[in-house]
Parts: C-alpha cells; sequence; structure tokens
C-alpha cells in the first residue's frame, strides 16, 4: 500500500521529476567536464533528452507492470478461495450498511430541523386527564 | 555498462556504492568505474533510470546540495528499506554466482 502511495505521488509530480532530472543530467556533465573537458564528456554523456526518456518509461513501464501483477494476484487469490472471499465482502457490505445506517438516524436526530414551517415555536404538550 | 550483465547487477552495485554515504550520480559512477579497476563502465543512459527505478521503491532518497566544488548536484542516500533489499540482493547475486560456478566446474 505505502508504496503504491509513493508510486502515485511520483506520478503526481511526474513534471517537476522529470524537469529535475534534467538539471541533474546537466550538473553530471558539467562535473565530468570538470574531469576529463567538455568535449570528451559530451560525447561520453550523449543524447540527454533520451537518457530522461528512457528514465521515465523506464519507470511508468515498471508501474504499469506492477500495478497488472498486483490486479492479477488478488484475482487469483480470489478465485482459489471464494468463501473467504465472500466472507470478507460480506463483512464489508454488513460494515458499511451498519455505519451508513446510523449516520443516516444520527445525521436525522441531530442535525435536521423537523419538517414544519417554524420549529422553534413548537412546544411539548404533556397533560393528564383526571 | 555492457548488456550482458546479469539483470539487477547494476541496482545492486548503486545501492552498494551508496553505504559509503550520499553521493551524486556521477560519483557513484566514478567509484564504480574505479573499485572495478576500469572494467564497469556505467554509461549515463542506464546509470539515471537505475536511480529513478530505485528511488521508485523508495529503496534511496535524493536531495538537492552542492558538491565541495560548488557545484549543484543530487544527492542520494541509502535508506533502511534499501539496505534490507541491498542485503536481499547481494545474497541472491551470491547464490547464483556459486551456482554457475559449480556449473561450469562440471567436467
Amino acid at each position: 500500500m505505502r508504496k503504491w502511495i509513493r508510486r502515485f505521488r511520483y506520478w503526481r509530480e511526474r513534471d517537476a521529476r522529470a524537469e529535475s532530472l534534467r538539471e541533474e543530467m546537466a550538473a553530471h556533465l558539467a562535473l565530468a567536464a570538470e574531469d576529463v573537458g567538455r568535449r570528451d564528456a559530451e560525447r561520453s554523456f550523449g543524447n540527454a533528452t533520451r537518457h530522461a526518456e528512457n528514465s521515465r518509461e523506464d519507470w511508468l513501464a515498471s508501474w504499469a507492470r506492477d500495478l497488472w501483477q498486483d490486479v492479477r494476484y488478488a484475482a487469483r487469490n480470489i478465485r482459489k478461495d471464494p468463501g473467504y472471499a465472500s466472507v470478507a465482502a460480506l463483512s464489508s457490505t454488513l460494515g458499511i450498511a451498519a455505519c451508513t445506517t446510523i449516520f443516516g438516524i444520527a445525521n436525522f436526530a441531530m442535525n435536521r430541523t423537523l419538517p414544519v414551517a417554524s420549529p422553534e415555536t413548537l412546544v411539548a404538550v404533556i397533560g393528564r386527564l383526571d | 555498462m555492457k548488456q550482458d550483465l546479469l539483470p539487477g547487477t547494476l541496482d545492486m552495485l548503486v545501492l552498494k556504492t551508496l553505504t559509503r554515504g550520499h553521493m551524486h550520480g556521477y560519483a557513484i559512477a566514478q567509484l564504480i568505474k574505479q573499485i572495478s579497476a576500469e572494467v564497469l563502465q556505467i554509461e549515463e543512459g542506464s546509470l539515471y533510470p537505475a536511480l529513478q527505478r530505485l528511488e521508485l521503491n523508495g529503496w534511496i532518497e535524493g536531495a538537492w546540495g552542492t558538491t565541495a566544488n560548488n557545484r549543484r548536484a543530487r544527492f542520494y542516500k541509502l535508506t533502511p528499506g534499501g539496505r534490507k533489499h541491498l542485503l536481499k540482493e547481494s545474497q541472491r547475486y551470491q547464490n547464483m554466482a556459486q551456482t554457475i560456478a559449480r556449473v561450469m566446474a562440471f567436467s
């Protein structure tokens, strides 16, 4: 689960990350140029845009593959043990239903005004006929 | 890097290099080249995808900083998860190397 949260964040920040990666490669090139001279550094580095594209494709592809794997794993487990899966589904259903019902009642009792013209003027009349 | 390295080896080498402390991409490539006596030349075209992949998996963390010569660079450090992954990978690698050696010694 944590993995997917991280991946989702990564995906959401993809433009900033691509920019950061471009900067990072430029920084790499600058460091290499100090060591071996700009021309050699550039030659050995190759096409920075293509490297950035590759990096991006690399993690996008691994994301898609892992997601597909997780889905298949889940589907396989459900098929292997349908009893367990239906108990899980049933208990989720009951849990959600109970929560919804209680919320519905509480919402009605605490938040709604009564369906009359001016509810604040309502009074309770209690009497006894002797 | 040569394409015929065992898959996953580059990731393992990068993680191993980072056990020395945090380092930018260029330093990682240089260190691997030095230690391997220039046999392993890591191309930028495979180093940066590897760094992205490792970061995506939460095994390393990158942050911008400045080098000793006051240049901007992105420094990577190993996370606890990365340390664990490195241990697993190096065991897997050692098993694989031993297995291959056993097959090659067969006569």
